[in-house]
């Protein structure tokens, strides 16, 4: 699962390279194009087109029933019932692509996530540095003694702030200057090393460092696992969220790029020929 | 012509214009290439600004007194911010503007209230259980009359920006960008009310004034508790809208974990946050308000102590008019970030409480000035832009801090120590160094040299020592002027409470007025009148001749009687205004209508100095890069000099006249 997102970060990194110092509406922007662009072919010959086709002609078909026959009850039924009938025959149709394009789509979603979720630091911001530890019953006092430094570009600003009878520690991290840094959390099975980011433009980044699994690697792509080993379970570095201004409204990433997706999906349907 | 036509003529000839800039008449921006800029420095003081100049320490003040001029200018009578910046405002006197006092009263219910803006909650309502839906907004509204300076500027399509001008809430206009100033409540409906949580209270007064004391207690590492907020009026009775705030302690090290909404901090003792925006919901979840606030961790071990500033109104969401526009408030906070709206920024009554020590105080003064240039500087680079246009930018911190800070360099003050000088004497002298390095960015940014830009640095009134304060309540009363039911308990009574209105023929709310107990006027009044203009003579004649007794000194200056025909425009204006002596100012007590044993007491509370006095004993301070020929300047000219230099002839009611042409 490493070698596919090492894979994969690489060919999203190359892909939002341009971007990274633009506005996030251009990466979001070419993102959703791209989605469009990958989408419509691939639904056009892994859907239904002609079935498609009929189940939507025969809905636009009993709305026209409703509309003409409005003065008899029993026609007018009829008509409802038939396009509640084929709108779940239209979603049938729609369930198998679907199914398949799920994954390249959670993929770009995922990858487009790391870097328009939160954004990177900037010099002279803070963040807040959260370190959980295995379960209570597993450490011993000295298992539970952890010791953050920090490279230089990142000044360590407050001592470990311990709850929850040490298992779970905090610090605020200052960013100095630009760049990429570590923060070296010392425990006594070892070391564990975590970056974190300092721009002033887009960048890959995952809040969230677990341990390997199947599910956390795929969800957290931008930064690598914790050694299985470590008494660490996680460590997270509480970025910014990315506020992305659209005509002075701040607007999740997210909403952003579904508006953008399906719009480029209507202008190109015609030209790609397909039905939706 | 139909709606189609006139966009598309219009867009035509506006693309028609941007191809020929030189001689469009439709680009009907003003001619003149006139720019103002008018820096307003609360409570400069004359003496003060002499003495630090003389000492070199005011260079880029002494470089605009010496290619312009640098004046006494006479203040307002009273010389009270919301009286004097309003007489700058309208270029006329308290007869015109109506601004007599901080506090008027209603003389048909006697309840006092701020004299500058009144906020009334929706007028009809319908009652749905526990809901309140009302039919109408809340209504705001400016108590000061005539018209203000910017709207003749406005009329002449001047691009104009006022940014704090005190006594200027609500603030309104369509062509104006303005932040409202001094006058401006906090989001909890106050003028700064601060919140403490503490697991500590028997360490604050119980009788604490300015904020809300919130006793909390940690279980384990962690502290639960809520943060009071605005009023809610959607709801019946009002009930005040809390937010939950969590809280974690280190067992050893002084560091706090905060949680307040989708926010966290991680603080150390004696650390602030920043601007914090907070949510308000008062209709879950379609409406709720917005504020901002900053926290501050004064202690963590043995006890816990957290101060919350007051809540401000939010100026990117405002829930009331502090900004001209939500668009102006919104592009403040996205270029310089969240600043405080509220009228006077510094915690004055936390200092004064014990709440905030000297030193955290003073950090959180410099939080605020640096905050108000980050904001002029922007407004700078933005006028810098324009080709001609009006900058009007206020600052309070020589004000607010001069107040708090006088018994630091008055040895004669009751708070005086040499410990106190050694650490803080020098803490007034700073910040006039810091107000010389602020015009010094703006001599940087604009030339001084040119004939086309006025620029002019003013205070509204100087500073005096505030020594021993005079319950004017009870000197009405020891001298026969006002009866009271209960002589025995004088100090324990209400507002009013306590008076006998039938034997009363002059009694004081406010800073510096005497009212008149006239009947038909008052609620309870018994002096006829034909019998008024010898009483006001008679309590003026007394006054004049009130001596202290502990130090042998007069404590009244000057007494104005207000015109008869004046009081009949304004019925809310004082018939006396008490010009004090120097040292002298009404008690705290009797500015609200309270009594106390002594008439005159030494003024125990850190905020020091005042000008509350004769206004020849506090003149304002004038500098400007033109020479000023005016004799005997006040602050009406100035008014007058700003609509001179744009050529407006301005109605009759403006008073002042130009200070260069004169």
């Amino acid at each position: 699962m490493i070698d596919i997102n090492s894979i994969l970060n690489f060919i999203f990194d190359a892909f939002f390279n341009p971007f990274d110092s633009l506005h996030p509406i251009y990466g979001l922007g070419a993102i959703s194009l791209l989605t469009t662009l990958i989408v419509l072919p691939v639904f056009r010959y892994i859907s239904n087109q002609e079935g498609i086709k009929r189940a939507k002609d025969r809905i636009i078909g009993h709305l026209l029933e409703v509309r003409l026959f409005n003065d008899d009850l029993r026609i007018f039924l009829l008509a409802q019932k038939n396009i509640l009938k084929y709108n779940l025959i239209y979603l049938g149709y729609m369930l198998k692509p679907l199914m398949i394009m799920i994954i390249p789509i959670m993929i770009i979603i995922i990858q487009t996530g790391a870097r328009y979720e939160y954004r990177p630091l900037h010099p002279g911001e803070a963040a807040i540095v959260k370190v959980i530890l295995g379960t209570k019953g597993t450490l011993s006092e000295k298992g539970s003694k952890v010791v953050l430094t920090a490279s230089k570009g990142l000044k360590l600003e407050t001592p470990s702030l311990r709850v929850d009878g040490g298992r779970e520690m905090y610090w605020r991290v200052k960013a100095e200057r630009e760049g990429e840094f570590d923060l070296l959390f010392q425990v006594p099975d070892g070391e564990v090393k975590r970056r974190v980011v300092v721009k002033n433009k887009v960048a890959r980044l995952s809040s969230l460092m677990l341990k390997g699994g199947i599910i956390n690697s795929f969800f957290h792509p931008g930064e690598p696992f914790l050694p299985e080993s470590t008494t660490i379970e996680s460590i997270e570095v509480k970025y910014p969220p990315m506020k992305v201004s659209v005509f002075g409204w701040n607007i999740h990433w997210l909403v952003i790029f579904f508006v953008l997706t399906l719009a480029f999906g209507f202008l190109l349907m015609r030209p790609f020929n397909v039905r939706i | 012509m139909n709606r189609r036509e006139f966009l598309k003529t219009s867009a035509i000839l506006g693309l028609g214009c941007s191809f020929l800039p030189a001689g469009c008449w439709f680009n009907t921006r003003p001619q003149s290439k006139k720019k103002v800029i008018v820096l307003g420095i609360d409570g400069m003081d004359t003496h003060l600004a002499r003495e630090y100049m003389s000492q070199g320490l005011l260079p880029n003040f002494s470089r605009l007194a010496k290619k312009g001029s640098m004046r006494s200018v006479a203040t307002s009578m009273p010389p009270q911010s919301p009286v004097a910046w309003s007489s700058f405002i309208v270029g006329a006197s308290p007869s015109v503007h109506g601004i007599y006092d901080f506090i008027h009263r209603d003389p048909q219910t006697m309840i006092p209230y701020l004299s500058t803006s009144n906020v009334s909650p929706p007028g009809k309502t319908l009652d749905l259980g526990n809901w309140k839906i009302p039919f109408s907004r809340g209504q705001t509204e400016n108590l000061r009359k005539g018209k203000p300076f910017w709207e003749y500027l406005a009329d002449k399509d001047i691009p104009t920006t006022i940014f704090k001008m005190p006594a200027n809430f609500p603030c309104e206009s369509k062509k104006v960008m303005m932040v409202s100033g001094m006058g401006t409540p906090d989001l909890r409906g106050g003028y700064g009310s601060f919140t403490l949580f503490t697991t500590a209270p028997n360490l604050y007064k119980d009788d604490m004034t300015g904020g809300k004391l919130i006793p909390v207690a940690f279980q384990g590492q962690k502290l639960h508790t809520y943060l009071p907020g605005p009023a809610n009026t959607l709801k019946k009775n009002s009930p005040e809208v809390t937010i939950p705030i969590e809280i974690w302690r280190d067992h050893h090290h002084p560091l706090v974990r905060v949680v307040v909404q989708d926010k966290e901090f991680l603080l150390q003792q004696g650390e602030w946050t920043g601007w914090i925006q907070l949510s308000f919901p008062m209709l879950e979840p379609l409406f709720d308000v917005k504020g901002i606030c900053k926290l501050y961790i004064k202690s963590v071990h043995p006890d816990f102590t957290m101060y919350v500033s007051p809540i401000n109104i939010d100026p990117s969401d405002p829930a009331l008019p502090v900004v001209t526009s939500e668009n102006y408030g919104e592009e403040l906070v996205r270029n310089v970030g969240y600043f405080y709206t509220q009228g006077f920024p510094e915690d004055t009554k936390a200092l004064s409480e014990g709440v905030l020590s000297e030193r955290e105080y003073m950090d959180l003064a410099y939080q605020i000035i640096h905050e108000r240039r980050m904001l002029l500087d922007y407004e700078l680079k933005r006028f810098e832009r324009e080709d001609t246009g009006m900058l009007f930018f206020y600052f309070s911190s020589l004000d607010q801090d001069s107040h708090m800070y006088w018994r630091t360099i008055d040895p004669y003050h009751p708070l005086y120590d040499e410990e106190l000088h050694r650490k803080y004497g020098h803490t007034l002298k700073e910040l006039y160094i810091v107000m010389d390095q602020t015009l010094g960015e703006v001599l940087k940014q604009n030339d001084i040299n040119d004939p086309n830009l006025s620029l002019m640095v003013m205070s509204d009134h100087g500073f005096a020592p505030f020594r021993r304060q005079v319950n004017v309540n009870t000197w009405l009363f020891k001298n026969g002027y006002l009866g009271l039911s209960d002589i025995k308990n004088i100090e324990d009574k209400g507002y009013f409470e306590n008076v006998d209105w039938s034997r009363t023929g002059a009694y004081s709310v406010g800073i510096n007025s005497i009212y008149l107990n006239l009947k038909g006027r008052e609620r309870y009044g018994t002096v006829p009148e034909s019998q008024a203009r010898e009483l006001l003579k008679r309590i003026r004649r007394d006054l004049l001749n009130l001596v202290d007794v502990t130090t042998g000194k007069k404590a009244v200056s000057r007494v104005l009687i207000v015109p008869e025909q004046e009081r009949r425009l304004n019925a809310h204006a004082p018939d006396l205004i008490i010009g004090w002596n120097i040292g002298y100012r009404t008690s705290w007590g009797s500015i609200l209508g309270g009594f106390s044993r002594e008439v005159v007491s030494d003024n125990l509370d850190k905020w020091s100095g005042d000008h509350c006095v004769d206004p020849n004993l506090v003149p304002a301070i004038l500098y400007t890069n033109k020479r000023v020929t005016k004799e005997n300047p006040n602050l009406c000219d100035i008014t007058a000099t700003i609509l001179k230099e744009f050529r407006i002839t301005p109605d009759n009611e403006v008073e002042g006249k130009s200070l260069y042409s004169v």
